[in-house]
């Protein structure tokens, strides 16, 4: 695949292997699994915070995303629509998990009184471990947000596009995002930072 | 906090903001405290999303996450649209692009599954069928025997299977003789022993035999085509249907002309299948009979009879009805019935029964109205021999064959075939004639005899030049027939090529040069001039071939090489008196004229220059083809002492030609120059009288 990229343009070759695999060519639709795979594992591993479930995902992702290639238009590029349906995945899994705890290295946080200074919850990683809880229980569309944009590091147009939303949506859900955390984060944030968080 | 303090952290937080602006609001937060601690949670926020695990992406099997895709989308693991149109990924319900093809597949998976446990239900019969006479197990038998015991010679009058024997054979799936044998779905069999009716039973027994037969044909994949399963099958299937003895094949006949065009087609079928004596006559009549219908329906059938008659090599009795077929549109337009299959195996038939002596009837009608659709028929043309090549040759002209395999197709059966000289004709008007007789003659590397000779002929239809190395190559080995075609190849090139050759010593055959003129003299006279200023010892070498080997084609040659003043006077010299020995009635008109304004021209020059003998080669050539008046007129211009001699020198010869002829016109003019030198005045006396004499 790689040889493949850097022998045609990107772009067009991608194209290709879209068509390829609409018309029924399985190793076209392997090469797209394979050239999409990370990109799709870590939206995915950033929106559900687990390998293992991200790393499912993924395939479910590959598989209806291969499953409806003729319902890809292609009138914007083939990853973009791929990380939709990948953010779709993530945030329907989350739904289904009901915002459960989840572990990503948890253990140890409801110990001692609920309230360390953010500074040395810093140092302990604890903030960390916090914000991941945090993430969890942030909305969906907003995690997704807040993962594409500031754990990612996506283009608003792209996450924008991913999420289905307009850029200007996908800035607001971000911000949002941002808000919702720093609430909940408030006890590890606010005591030495003030508590303006609105 | 201020609203605008809000946004800058929102923008440091979600990366807009750029150096310059965090800088700013770190100065700002030195002033306002609520600024300080908003930019504080921002960058411990961030700092500590950085912090947060990351994605393993060396954990990701990227080969495995391939294959469980590829289990899930075969095992129908995909979900429905609707997430993906919750997602606004797509705007319309539709069906997975995969799935329906499983679901086709399936679909057609179970109806092939159907076709074939409904053919099976017929074939149960072959394996535990009852006995059959001898009749059955040697098809040429035109008769069949069925379960009964009595065997009876008459063809329609054996009474056929009884109303009880069919019924137990209906009802408790045996024989009456113990056998299992499955029962015939919508069969009626007549209860009462009526002839009519027992033969109308007996067709329809035969129509829908012949049909299973097909079907388990279709799905036999030992032999997919086997024409002797297809009968042995429905004969094994009749006779564990019908009792009594059957003529099978004058029952298939008459389903010849059945309703239905399939039925009728698959008796065809079954009746070459059987191959007895009236086989051929069966089809033909069969045959005969369809073609006086109009039907376009029947073409199935005439198309099938026709197919079976090539099938037994009754190409006699195809060939008569060549016209009506090709009136009836099967060799026309067959291919708008998608029947184009049935007719390359009857190319292949036609083959390979090796009658290539009906090829031009082939031919013909082929290249009347049929269009190959395919490659395969190509192929078959191409194995057809001379007719085959005829055919290609016509379709090329036509621009039949488009694409790239077909141009191939067709160039390859060129070359296996012969074309006839007419079909060479059509090959080179064709549009890629040049480029497919290149090709002909490329594949010949080393081509002997008739090989070479017909190679030589293609580029001799096409005056292709590409073929010129390939010729050259081997006119270099002393192949007299390969530089007979160079120097029929049009263009100066083959001229020099030739020239080459004999300086090498290579060209030992006159006919080369006189084929060379012959062809076009224009463009010798072209190469004449052409290395007379580049490399006179080519030119002169050239005239030299041409003298005495050219013929009078090589006249306007002569002419211009004996004015030719870059040429050495001895070519000249030599190059006029051979022009003189040339007859101009032998020449065209306008060869003619242009040749005598050359050669005065020649002549006007030469007596301004000292070369006697020169002027004198063209004195005798003028006397030839300019006529007497004109020669005398032109030695009156010499004055008197320049004309004798001159004559002189003509009379003597310059050792260049001797021959009988050119002396006798010296000698003439010797005559009236010397009247000229002594009585210029009476000169058209003198000649007068000479002539008189």
């Amino acid at each position: 695949m790689a040889r493949l990229l850097t022998r045609m343009d990107e772009a067009s070759a991608l194209e290709r292997l879209v068509v390829l695999a609409r018309g029924g060519e399985r190793a076209a639709g392997d090469a797209l699994v394979r050239a999409f795979a990370g990109e799709v594992y870590g939206v995915l591993f950033r929106i559900v915070g687990n390998h293992e479930d991200a790393e499912d995902l993924a395939q479910e992702v590959f598989v209806r995303a291969l499953s409806a290639l003729d319902l890809y238009r292609g009138d914007g590029p083939f990853g973009g629509w791929l990380l939709r349906i990948a953010v779709h995945v993530g945030r329907d899994h989350l739904r289904r998990r009901g915002r459960a705890p989840v572990l990503l290295g948890l253990t140890g946080i409801a110990a001692g009184d609920g309230r360390p200074e953010p500074g040395a919850a810093l140092e302990h990683g604890e903030l960390t471990a916090h914000l991941a809880a945090a993430l969890e229980r942030l909305p969906a569309p907003l995690r997704a947000a807040l993962a594409l944009r500031v754990l990612e590091g996506r283009e608003y147009d792209e996450v924008a596009a991913a999420l289905g939303v307009r850029p200007a949506t996908a800035r607001t859900q971000v911000m949002r995002a941002r808000r919702l955390l720093e609430r909940l984060l408030a006890p590890w944030l606010g005591a030495r930072h003030g508590r303006d968080t609105r | 906090m201020k609203k605008g303090d809000r946004r800058r952290l929102e923008r440091l937080f979600d990366g807009r903001a750029t150096l310059e602006e965090e800088l700013a609001l770190e100065r700002d937060a030195v002033d306002d405290g609520q600024l300080a601690a908003g930019l504080a949670r921002v960058r411990a926020l961030l700092a500590a999303c950085e912090a947060l695990p990351q994605p393993a992406h060396e954990r990701l099997d990227v080969e495995a996450l391939v294959a469980e895709v590829r289990a899930g989308l075969e095992h129908g693991v995909a979900q429905t649209n609707e997430a993906l149109m919750e997602t606004g990924a797509v705007t319309a319900p539709g069906p997975s692009a995969w799935r329906p093809r499983l679901a086709w597949s399936s679909l057609a998976a179970a109806f092939v599954a159907g076709i074939a446990l409904w053919a099976l239900a017929g074939e149960r019969v072959l394996t535990e069928r009852a006995p059959v006479s001898p009749a059955v197990e040697h098809p040429a038998e035109r008769h069949v025997l069925g379960p009964a015991e009595a065997v009876e010679a008459g063809p329609s009058h054996e009474p056929i299977a009884d109303r009880t024997a069919n019924a137990e054979m209906r009802e408790t799936g045996s024989t009456p003789g113990g056998r299992t044998a499955w029962a015939l779905p919508g069969i009626a069999l007549p209860s009462a022993p009526v002839d009519g009716a027992r033969r109308e039973a007996a067709l329809v027994v035969l129509a829908d035999v012949l049909t299973r037969a097909e079907v388990l044909l279709t799905f036999d994949v030992r032999a997919p085509g086997d024409a002797a399963g297809f009968a042995a099958r429905a004969d094994a299937a009749f006779v564990a249907q019908v009792e009594g003895l059957w003529p099978l094949a004058s029952l298939a006949e008459a389903l010849l002309v059945h309703a239905d065009p399939d039925v009728a087609a698959r008796a065809a079928r079954y009746v070459a299948a059987r191959r007895d004596a009236l086989t051929a006559g069966r089809l033909a009549r069969a045959l005969e009979r369809e073609l006086a219908t109009a039907s376009a329906a029947r073409q199935v059938v005439r198309l099938a009879a026709a197919s079976a008659l090539a099938e037994l090599g009754a190409f006699d009795a195809l060939a008569r009805s060549f016209d009506d077929l090709c009136e009836a549109g099967i060799l026309g337009e067959a291919g708008a019935l998608g029947e184009v299959r049935d007719l390359e195996a009857l190319l292949a038939a036609w083959h390979a029964a090796g009658r290539e002596e009906l090829g031009p009837e082939l031919a013909r009608a082929l290249s009347r109205g049929w269009r190959p659709r395919s490659d395969t028929a190509l192929v078959h043309l191409g194995a057809l021999g001379r007719p085959g090549a005829d055919v290609l040759a016509r379709l090329a002209l036509e621009g039949t064959p488009r694409s790239p395999s077909a141009l191939t197709e067709t160039r390859r059966g060129l070359r296996a075939g012969e074309p006839s000289g007419d079909s060479l004709t059509l090959l080179a008007a064709s549009p890629f004639g040049a480029s497919a007789v290149e090709d002909l003659v490329r594949a010949e590397r080393n081509p002997s005899g008739a090989r070479l000779e017909r190679s030589c002929a293609l580029i001799d239809a096409t005056g292709s030049l590409g073929a010129l190395d390939w010729l050259t190559a081997l006119a270099r080995k002393g192949e007299t027939r390969a530089q007979l075609s160079l120097a029929r190849l049009p263009g100066v090139e083959p001229v020099a090529t030739l020239v080459e050759l004999d300086a090498e010593g290579l060209v030992r055959d006159d006919r080369v040069w006189s084929e060379l003129v012959s062809v076009d003299a224009g463009r010798v006279v072209d190469r004449v001039r052409e290395a007379a200023n580049v490399a006179p010892g080519d030119a002169e070498r050239l005239v030299a071939c041409l003298i005495g080997s050219g013929g009078d084609a090589a006249a306007p040659v002569l002419a211009t090489a004996a004015g030719e003043p870059r040429l050495g006077t001895r070519t000249r010299e030599r190059a006029a008196l051979a022009l003189a020995q040339l007859a101009p009635s032998r020449i065209g008109v306008t060869e003619t004229q242009t040749l005598c304004l050359e050669l005065e021209a020649a002549l006007g020059d030469a007596w301004r220059g000292h070369e006697d003998s020169l002027v004198a080669a063209l004195v005798v050539a003028s006397d030839t083809w300019l006529g007497a008046e004109s020669l005398t007129r032109a030695l009156q211009r010499l004055g008197a002492l320049r004309a004798e001699r001159v004559v002189r020198a003509a009379a003597h010869g310059s050792g260049a030609d001797s021959a009988l002829a050119r002396q006798a016109r010296v000698e003439r003019t010797l005559d009236t120059s010397r009247v000229v030198a002594k009585e210029p005045s009476s000169v058209d006396r003198g000649r007068r009288g000479n002539r008189g004499t």
